[in-house]
This record gives structure tokens, C-alpha cells and sequence, in this order.
């Protein structure tokens, strides 16, 4: 494993004197899951500019797979790392499905036969097929962020961001896109995702990042972390329901760092032997 | 107790579109009601909100049929001004209801479009900016602070009017999860002092511990309603749709279905716990200290 992603005391100010970032340092390997939380102007959505380079550190440096941002253009750090926005409106603006997804690759200098095949490939992993000459504004809220992910993932950047990819979207198609993602880090990328979604968090980030007034408050083990409700609460979050209960269970015996309804179930098994079935939460379809 | 709320038979067709997205909604909500609609996306519930206070059919036009009534007059027979000082919604999307250069205005605008005297004005302002925990933003302009900030801007012009229906439609889903549980909060604050509230959200866990009745909106028509326990006590259909059931509640229907009796589902963590403890949980702890 080697780092993807090397922050080193990075300060940033958009005005000179106030720094809305003091002294991030922050290291990223290769294949990781991460999520970064923290509340509404805990600077979360500024270190996200910084890491795509839209952003340069006031102090300090960034650097992806090996470029400085400060010396790099942005065109060069974008081949190495994906942003997906939060609104999918604010990304598509092609004619149709198979346009918005050739449109990345175009720019990325490769041949039309390349072009096509990756178009192809793409459109049969992201299950967009039947979709391809659509309008992209015409889909569903659900089905426009799949393209964003899907326009983005084609260009086959090593690490993605995603700036609240589930926001607004009932629970089907953000577990859709949850399991996108997941499909596309058990490939191997590297997958920074920023969200108050504490359950997505929960399911599928092995390492989280609690950003508080600038600073990193937190760096550790997603379970670890949600066991400390207090510390969340203080920084504006919460832990999954989930895991509030087990915490009021845990003076009879419950381990108070589940994270999910199905290692509750279990630990219902184990302490009280009562064999409960598989948790339903995974009978929706993806 | 009269309706605040009675919708029947609605139907309803934006102007350029070929389908209707609701397709014949037949809901009474009861005065001082907190009712929260769960339903998946495109089921119609922002077309329904906009039914309420008349920016459909008057503003939105397309093609209406049914009736919409508000405290027992049709919303034909109002205009939008009218309705707007007995239904205020705040939207999903803040920005599209921010207008003014600073905050302090933007909650203003409401109440001196009313003739309010600028001492009242002022003091209304006051009152909203603490409410929401807001007065450091005053003087800002909206378009300047985050998207929780907005939310909360948007919330307070709301209530500002006071209306007696204030409609909350996915106005938390740019918040963090504190400011979302404030949000929650601060409706149900709102409830306990006599208004009726309609919460259109995602978050099932939140509105388990503060609705008092729940509808299910899907296809243009509403599906389930009742209270909490009852509405989330139907998993398959809830499943079918794609929705969510609130964590504690997956958890007792998979105990349940292993036969173990579950008496009254438990819809909070409390509740949760208490049930844990009916099947033995703890027993250990008691027996070795007594």
C-alpha cells in the first residue's frame, strides 16, 4: 500500500485571516474507504476542494499520487482523482446518457474506438443500457446521479470523492448508489465520501475523518468513532439509531460499538441466545 | 375536532407533462395533527405540498381535479396571499425561496407585505432569529451562508407569518444530524403550541418519536396511514416501495419473526430497550447484584 493522498498541516483562508482549515494532516493509502463528517461549516467541503485542487493551501501541501496541487494544473490532478457533486444537475449537461459518459474521455485525449468501448463497458456495469439516449435531465433523481458516478468512474480516475452523492434520495436508489461505489472500491479505487448520512457511514466506511472547526477531532476505525456518541454529538452528529441502543444496553451486556441492525441481531444471539434471522435491510433491491 | 386539511379525490398534471403525478389523494388531516408523509422519490409528495398553500393550481397551472380544502374553504376559492398566512411551507431547496440581501430582511418581507409596523416587524424578526438559533447570521446575505444555514433562514421567514399549517418538505436534507433533530424539534415545539404539521422527510426515526400519524404516498395516491407503530408495523408494502423501516423497528420484526412475541412494536430506542429487556436481556446483571 502506498499513499494516494498526502496532506501535510494545511491551512487554508479564503479571506487572509480567518482559516476555516488549521493544520490538517491527513494520509490516505491506496484502496481505502474513507468518510469525512462533521457539521455544516466544520470545513468538510473545503478540504474536499483542496484534495481536487480547485483549492490551493494557503499554508502546508497536498499531494495526490505524487503532484503537488500548487504546482499542478487542474486538469492534471482531475485524471487522478473523480469529484461526483452533490446535485447531479450541476454535472450533466450532455444530450444523452452515452454523450455525458464519452464526454470525460474525450477530453482525456483518448481514440473514438477506445472511447467506444469504455462507453459500452461502462453502460453494462452501471446497468444505463436501456437508458443510453436519454436526455440525462429527463431521468429520475436516482437514475441522474448513477450517470454522474457512471460519467465519472469511465475516465478511471484511482480515487473518487463524492460530496453527499445520497442527499434528497429515498433509500432504494441510495443504496443503489451506495453499492456502486462499493463495487467500484472492491476494484480497487479509493473512495473519500463526505455525508451526514451517519447510516452510509456506518455500512460502508472502514476509516472516518471528524472534521470540527478546521481540525481534525477524530481519525479512526468507523466502529470505533460511533461508540463515542458524546464526542459526536458535541461536533452536530449522531450515531446510527442502532447503535444508541446498544449503547443503553450496554451495562446488561451488549457491546456498545454495533454499527448495524444485523451485528445487533447477532449480539442478541450471543447474549441472550435467541437466534434471530437475517435482517431484512438487505431484501431491497439494489 | 375539524380538518385543517381535506383533500379529496385530488388529481393533478403539470401543464406540459403527458401523466398525472397525483392520481386521485384522498387525506383529512386533523387540527393540531403532526402528520409526516414517507414515500418514495417521484411518489408527489412536493406536488402535494404545493397543493396546500395554492401555488397549485394558481401559480403552477396544469390540470387539477378534486378538492383541496384549508380549514373547511376551497383553495380555489383563495388566492396564494390569502392561503399564504394560513400555510407556510419551507422547500427542500432553500434557494429557491430566499429573495432579500440580508436575513434580518428576508424573515421581514412576509410581515411588512402584511402592513406590520416596523416596531413589530422588529420584534417578530427578534423573536424568529433566537427561536432558530440564527442571530449571528442577521445581517448576512442568505446566498452567502452554507446550506444549513439557509434551511434555517427559510424556516424562520416561515414561521415568521405564523401560519397555522406549516408544511416542512425535505427541509432538513441539507442539515447535519443535530440540526436536523433541531428541525424536528422545533416542529414539534411548533405542534405542542397548536399548529399542524405536515413532515415530508426520509428520516423514519425522527418522525416514529414525534408524528402522530403517518401517510404513505406512492404513485399519486396515498397508500397506508394511521399512527407510527401501526404504519411501520407493514413491511412488506414498505418494503415493496424501496422505504426504510426506522432501525429499532427491523430489528423487532426479525425477533418477531422468530416467534418470539413482541407485544406492542416498539418505534424508539426506549421502547427498544424495554422490549430487550421483556426477552431476558439483563436478567444476569440482576441476578448477580440481588
Amino acid at each position: 500500500m502506498s499513499s494516494e493522498i498526502e496532506v501535510e498541516d494545511v491551512w487554508f483562508s479564503y479571506s487572509g485571516d480567518n482559516y476555516v482549515l488549521k493544520g490538517i494532516d491527513l494520509d490516505i493509502e491506496e484502496g481505502e474507504f474513507l468518510a469525512i463528517i462533521g457539521r455544516n461549516g466544520s470545513g468538510k467541503s473545503t478540504l474536499m476542494r483542496l484534495l481536487i485542487g480547485l483549492l490551493k493551501p494557503t499554508k502546508g501541501r497536498v499531494i495526490v499520487r505524487g503532484k503537488d496541487t500548487r504546482s499542478e494544473r487542474v486538469s492534471e490532478i482531475a485524471r487522478e482523482v473523480g469529484f461526483i457533486f452533490q446535485s447531479p444537475d450541476d454535472q450533466l449537461f450532455c444530450r444523452s446518457v452515452e454523450e455525458e459518459i464519452a464526454f470525460g474521455l474525450r477530453n482525456l485525449g483518448l481514440g473514438d474506438d477506445e472511447i467506444a468501448e469504455i462507453v459500452e463497458r461502462t453502460l453494462r456495469d452501471f446497468a444505463l443500457q436501456d437508458v443510453r439516449g436519454v436526455y440525462p435531465r429527463f431521468l429520475s433523481r436516482g437514475d441522474k446521479q448513477k450517470v454522474s458516478v457512471a460519467a465519472i468512474a469511465a475516465m478511471d480516475p484511482k480515487i473518487l470523492i463524492l460530496d453527499e452523492p445520497t442527499t434528497g434520495q429515498d433509500h432504494r436508489d441510495s443504496r443503489a448508489i451506495m453499492e456502486l461505489v462499493k463495487g467500484l472500491n472492491e476494484r480497487g479505487k479509493t473512495i473519500i465520501l463526505v455525508t451526514h448520512d451517519m447510516r452510509n457511514v456506518a455500512a460502508y466506511a472502514e476509516r472516518t475523518i471528524l472534521l470540527e472547526d478546521g481540525r481534525i477531532l477524530a481519525d479512526a476505525p468507523t466502529r470505533r468513532l460511533f461508540a463515542k456518541g458524546e464526542l459526536l454529538r458535541r461536533c452536530g452528529l449522531a450515531p446510527p439509531q442502532i447503535t444508541e441502543l446498544a449503547r443503553s444496553c450496554a451495562s446488561m451486556g451488549i457491546r456498545p460499538d454495533v454499527i448495524s441492525v444485523k451485528e445487533m441481531e447477532e449480539e442478541l444471539g450471543r447474549v441472550l441466545r435467541i437466534h434471530v434471522p437475517i435482517h431484512r435491510e438487505g431484501k431491497v433491491p439494489p | 375536532m375539524g380538518y385543517a386539511i381535506e383533500v379529496s379525490g385530488l388529481w393533478y398534471k403539470y401543464p406540459t407533462a403527458k401523466d398525472f403525478v397525483l392520481r386521485g389523494v384522498d387525506l383529512r388531516v386533523g387540527l393540531g395533527e403532526f402528520l409526516g408523509i414517507l414515500g418514495p422519490t417521484g411518489s408527489g409528495k412536493t406536488t402535494l405540498c404545493m397543493c396546500l398553500n395554492g401555488l397549485i393550481p394558481h401559480y403552477a397551472g396544469g390540470e387539477m381535479i378534486g378538492e383541496v380544502k384549508i380549514f373547511g374553504k376551497s383553495t380555489r376559492a383563495k388566492t396564494i396571499a390569502e392561503l399564504s398566512k394560513r400555510v407556510g411551507i419551507v422547500f427542500q431547496d432553500p434557494d429557491s425561496q430566499l429573495i432579500t440581501s440580508s436575513v434580518e430582511d428576508e424573515i421581514a418581507f412576509g410581515l411588512r407585505n402584511r402592513g406590520l409596523s416596523e416596531e413589530e416587524v422588529g420584534r417578530v424578526v427578534e423573536e424568529c432569529l433566537r427561536r432558530i438559533g440564527i442571530s449571528h447570521l442577521r445581517g448576512r446575505a442568505p446566498q452567502t451562508c452554507s446550506g444549513g444555514e439557509k434551511q434555517k433562514i427559510a424556516i424562520a421567514a416561515t414561521i415568521a407569518g405564523r401560519p397555522d399549517i406549516i408544511v416542512f418538505d425535505e427541509a432538513t436534507s441539507d442539515l447535519d444530524p443535530i440540526s436536523v433533530r433541531d428541525v424536528f424539534s422545533l416542529a414539534s415545539e411548533l405542534h405542542e403550541s397548536g399548529k399542524t404539521i405536515i413532515f415530508v422527510t426520509h428520516e423514519v426515526e425522527l418522525l416514529a418519536e414525534r408524528a402522530t400519524k403517518i401517510a404513505i404516498l406512492a404513485d399519486g395516491r396515498i397508500l397506508l396511514e394511521g399512527d407510527p407503530r401501526s404504519v411501520f408495523s407493514r413491511l412488506e408494502e414498505l418494503e415493496e416501495l424501496g422505504l426504510r423501516l426506522p432501525q429499532v423497528v427491523q430489528l423487532a420484526l426479525g425477533i418477531g419473526r422468530m416467534g418470539h412475541a413482541i407485544g406492542r412494536l416498539p418505534i424508539t430506542v426506549e421502547e427498544a430497550r424495554d422490549l430487550l429487556i421483556e426477552l431476558g436481556l439483563g436478567a444476569d446483571e440482576l441476578r448477580n447484584r440481588g
